[in-house]
């Protein structure tokens, strides 16, 4: 009697110690909902989704990509607060160099003022790059919903998710060029005599429009690739009139 | 005489096990009123917190679901074309009007 007991005391603890282990590998095999995954990423393998979980998702979505925006402005602008001194010691040098080499004061000051907009330049530049690709991101997360709803209503969206992922890669790489843009110093050229002060000054200048022209072609790039994505899911018939299905189910009322 | 005696023993171990079992049930009894008192008390502790309190009209309270329906019509593709071609890129050598001026004075 004492030894029955005994054992379905301990079938009752494996029991539970498995359904523990069961609960806990469901838990893992959940998708964690991280700023990687997209909307077609999340309804992938889900033959239905409704509304209300669609837009969740969607809330959830655009909350992530606003906080992974914010924090890559504040890491370029962290970076730049780091590079002002430099640059700061640079102009200092170059001053020191003018006032000693060059004689005319009128040419010393032109030098000055265009190494100090050739910095300006790139910093307004680049954030004027970073504000299109943030708003890319942004329309391509309209897109990817769109593509989304068109998926759930067995719609063929092949080219368009191809197309987004495209897009996707094509920002990333945007991004990171614009990153290393935005973290350049430009070093003043050597200056030793009047004679050569314009074409080292061109040269530094052609050096910033070419990383800039560089940068913009990446930026390009990437709105090439988003507008190709939405011409791909603007000829799938009707993808303005479709939604997600709204739950009208009502619980079954219990005999 | 012994025979009285252990009958007697008998009958006092008995009241005593009686006495026990009607402490045991007063106590149970005891309780369950405690604590059919305790429920009924932060029920209506509960209840009187929640009670609705006067709101301003200018006082906008969060709504309970905060999916608006904006976000469902944003997605259009005619809305994207619009967005999309507005982006502008900025015409680099226009940028750059100033610092060539500069230098062309050097």
């Amino acid at each position: 009697m004492f030894q029955k007991f005994h054992m379905k005391k301990r079938i009752t603890l494996f029991v539970i110690a498995g359904l523990i282990l069961a609960i806990n590998s469901f838990a893992l095999n959940t998708p964690y909902p991280s700023g990687e995954k997209g909307m077609l990423e999340r309804i992938r393998e889900r033959s239905n989704v409704f509304e209300r979980e669609f837009q969740k998702n969607r809330v959830e979505i655009k909350k992530i990509i606003e906080q992974n925006q914010v924090e890559f402005r504040n890491l370029l602008k962290n970076k730049r607060e780091e590079l002002k001194n430099k640059i700061e010691q640079l102009r200092e040098r170059l001053r020191a160099q003018l006032k000693e080499r060059i004689k005319n004061e009128a040419k010393r000051e032109i030098v000055e003022r265009v190494y100090q907009r050739i910095n300006e330049l790139n910093e307004r530049m680049t954030n004027h790059y970073l504000n299109v690709l943030e708003k890319l991101e942004k329309i391509l997360e309209r897109i990817e919903s769109r593509t989304a709803k068109a998926k759930l209503n067995n719609l063929d969206t092949i080219k368009v998710e191809a197309a987004i992922e495209e897009a996707k890669t094509a920002i990333f790489k945007a991004k990171e060029g614009l990153k290393t843009q935005a973290e350049k110093v430009y070093q003043p050229p050597e200056i030793t005599s009047e004679t050569t002060l314009k074409t080292k000054i061109g040269l530094l200048r052609k050096q910033l429009h070419d990383d800039l022209k560089s940068v913009e072609k990446l930026v390009k790039e990437a709105r090439e690739t988003v507008r190709k994505s939405l011409v791909l899911l603007a000829q799938i018939n009707k993808v303005n009139e479709i939604e997600v299905l709204e739950n009208t189910s009502v619980p079954e009322p219990t005999s | 005489m012994e025979e009285n005696n252990l009958e007697q023993k008998n009958q006092n171990s008995n009241r005593a096990g009686l006495f026990f079992i009607l402490f045991l049930i007063v106590l149970f009894l005891f309780l369950i009123s405690i604590w059919y008192w305790w429920q009924k008390t932060t029920k209506t502790i509960k209840e009187k917190r929640f009670e609705p309190i006067f709101v301003s009209p200018t006082t906008i309270l969060p709504s309970p679901t905060p999916i608006v329906k904006e976000e469902t019509s944003d997605d259009r593709t005619t809305e994207i074309e619009k967005d999309l071609e507005d982006l502008d890129l900025l015409d680099l050598n226009q940028e750059f009007k100033e610092i060539d001026q500069d230098l062309d004075s050097l």
